[in-house]
């Protein structure tokens, strides 16, 4: 079962997301999260896997509470960026993208809300300037049954 | 004479129409023109393999700065041309030199390596030299020490700048051919030719 995480503006931030709804999930259950991100207009974040060994590509990270384990996020395909004169394309994302999380609940994990906390680590530029790598903590609420 | 000063007037706009797209190409992106011919902000940095390096040591030379960071995407396009650049100008009077921004010395030390490349790299670790070469009012909402990331100088012998780009990443130039450009102008004048083995 999967699970849309809504996007909201974070103000100042160039990456924003929106929290998303509390997640029913029982004792035992998987689910795959959807993280829905947005990049400001006219930026774009490195992709990951990014295009270079020192880019930083954007990664989530979901810090395990309650039980609750989240294994390793599922990234969507790059886009090509070819900067000017350059030897080879950078991959980014700019828009919208998602990134799926899939998430077990532990056999003793307590009953009632929790919430899961993480971080988008991300780096990105426009057409004047690049950014220095930052990050965006993000929320999710579950309720376990 | 009515008729005489039309022909005047079409003859002048069509000069124009030729020469104005020529002249915008002509300029360099990002070019950030009014710091040209100003003395050039000194600083006194350490570089990664631990010597103390200040940009009046190469008073005499042609000294040619990158502002960077190794999670920069454009400072890594233009890595590979710095050090071709600094192969083929190296033998006249010319130095590279990169100020990495904000990073510790590990991390550059690293990337220096992987880069391979074989010029100076500097350690702005505090970022204060970046901030005294951020003109003020350049992209006033950035923090002053990221202004200058991926931005081109050329200082002349005597200190002074004659060419200093920002980040235009629309119109990126990673070869740096308009800053080759300007180094051969700079050789020329001096009476040393242009390059041998071309532009890098």
């Amino acid at each position: 079962m999967r699970y849309v995480a809504l996007v909201a503006l974070l103000t100042g931030g160039v990456v924003s997301h929106e929290p998303a709804p509390s997640l029913g999930l029982a004792r035992l259950e998987s689910a795959d999260v959807v993280f829905t991100f947005r990049v400001a207009d006219g930026y774009h974040v490195q992709a990951n896997p990014a295009a270079a060994e020192f880019l930083v590509p954007t990664s989530l990270r979901l810090r395990t509470a309650c039980g609750v384990k989240a294994g390793p996020p599922v990234y969507p395909a790059p886009l090509s960026f070819r900067l000017e004169g350059a030897d080879q394309d950078l991959a980014v994302w700019n828009g919208r993208f998602q990134v799926a999380v899939p998430l077990r609940v532990g056999r003793f994990a307590p009953r009632g809300e929790c919430l899961l906390h993480g971080t988008l680590a991300y780096q990105a530029c426009d057409l004047q300037r690049c950014l220095a790598p930052t990050s965006l903590e993000v929320v999710l609420p579950i309720r376990i049954r | 004479m009515r008729y005489r000063s039309m022909l005047l007037f079409l003859a002048s706009l069509v000069l124009a129409a030729a020469v104005a797209p020529a002249a915008a190409e002509e300029l360099p992106a990002g070019l950030y023109a009014e710091w040209i011919g100003k003395e050039a902000p000194a600083f006194r940095l350490t570089s990664v393999d631990g010597k103390k390096v200040a940009l009046s040591d190469y008073r005499g030379k042609l000294v040619v700065i990158h502002f960077g960071a190794s999670w920069c995407p454009f400072c890594n396009a233009e890595a590979p041309h710095l050090e071709s650049l600094w192969k083929t100008y190296r033998e006249r009077g010319v130095q590279v030199l990169v100020v990495d921004v904000g990073e510790p010395r590990e991390t550059v030390r690293k990337w220096a390596v992987a880069s391979g490349v074989t010029f100076p790299v500097l350690l702005d670790g505090d970022g204060k030299a970046a901030r005294a070469w951020a003109p003020d009012g350049a992209q006033p909402d950035l923090p002053r020490d990221r202004v200058v990331i991926a931005s081109n100088a050329i200082v002349d012998r005597k200190g002074k700048l004659v060419f200093f780009t920002l980040l235009d990443s629309a119109r990126f130039d990673a070869r740096l051919v308009s800053l080759t450009a300007r180094l051969d102008d700079l050789l020329k004048d001096a009476g040393q030719g242009p390059s041998i083995s071309g532009r890098p």
